[in-house]
């Protein structure tokens, strides 16, 4: 299986993806966590949109589960509150 | 005074130079991803098949009124989660392309995870337009930002239905 290092948000690192050809695109996949990019590319090409992707999401910082949990709970709470001054 | 802000999105054919699209939807209230290129058409009408990819949007900020200065501009995902099955890709560009369903390779960011706004893209202005060739930081007059470009990517494993809602910032600094 041919695999390639790509850098996962949610993990916050570069981690091994399983590359596949699917679809006419090239489809990396990490447990539940996918990127595609265009088919028919060269291996230079390909290299090249690796390192940009590795490049551009390093800085990303993502939020906790704990935290999207409250801002799914708050979200609630006003549609609930929205609702009952219906 | 205060600046005026409202969303827009350009579609169809990249025409003119620098490039835009051929129609601008101006006070856009929604970004659907979905298997046409419009703002108009709803989303149920026009769904994504498990395994294709959304055409791609081309969102960006529109700022009228007397201001003195809008800028620091970032774009990020930062609420809701997707689910399987289901990549959000982006860039902020000047480079509005013809919106297609292919893997858009420019959109090199991966938006799927939500993450804290500060460490979200770096958004430029431009009095031209979202595809103005020279964009700054800030502006002083209406104008403005980049293009917020994004594409939904779905896999097979995608299941049937709407997705949930999520929330993508636009985050800006007025005086």
């Amino acid at each position: 299986m041919a695999t390639v290092k790509l850098y996962n948000v949610k993990e916050s690192k570069l981690v091994d993806y399983e590359v596949i050809s699917e679809n006419g695109e090239i489809i990396a996949t990490h447990k539940d966590s996918f990127i595609k990019f265009p088919g028919g590319l060269t291996a230079k090409q390909f290299k090249k949109l690796v390192d940009e992707h590795n490049k551009v999401n390093a800085d990303q910082v993502p939020i906790s589960e704990k935290e999207l949990k409250e801002q799914e709970d708050i979200e609630a709470k006003n549609l609930a509150l929205l609702k009952s001054l219906e | 005074m205060a600046a005026t802000f409202e969303f827009n999105e350009d579609n169809g054919t990249q025409t003119g130079s620098p490039l835009k699209g051929t129609t601008r939807t101006t006070a856009v209230t929604q970004v659907n991803w979905k298997n046409i290129d419009d703002v108009a058409t709803a989303y149920t009408a026009s769904p994504i098949t498990a395994g294709a990819n959304s055409f791609s949007k081309y969102t960006f900020g529109k700022f009228t009124g007397t201001f003195n200065s809008v800028g620091s501009g970032l774009f990020a995902h930062t609420a809701g989660t997707l689910g399987t099955g289901l990549t959000l890709k982006s860039a902020v560009t000047t480079t509005y392309a013809t919106p297609t369903t292919t893997a858009v390779a420019a959109f090199s960011t991966d938006i799927t995870t939500a993450i804290a706004i500060t460490s979200g893209a770096t958004v430029l202005f431009s009095t031209v337009g979202p595809e103005g060739a020279s964009p700054t930081t800030s502006i002083a007059t209406a104008g403005y930002s980049q293009y917020l470009g994004t594409q939904l990517q779905t896999t097979g494993s995608a299941a049937a239905g709407d997705i949930g809602s999520i929330t993508l910032t636009l985050r800006y600094n007025e005086n």
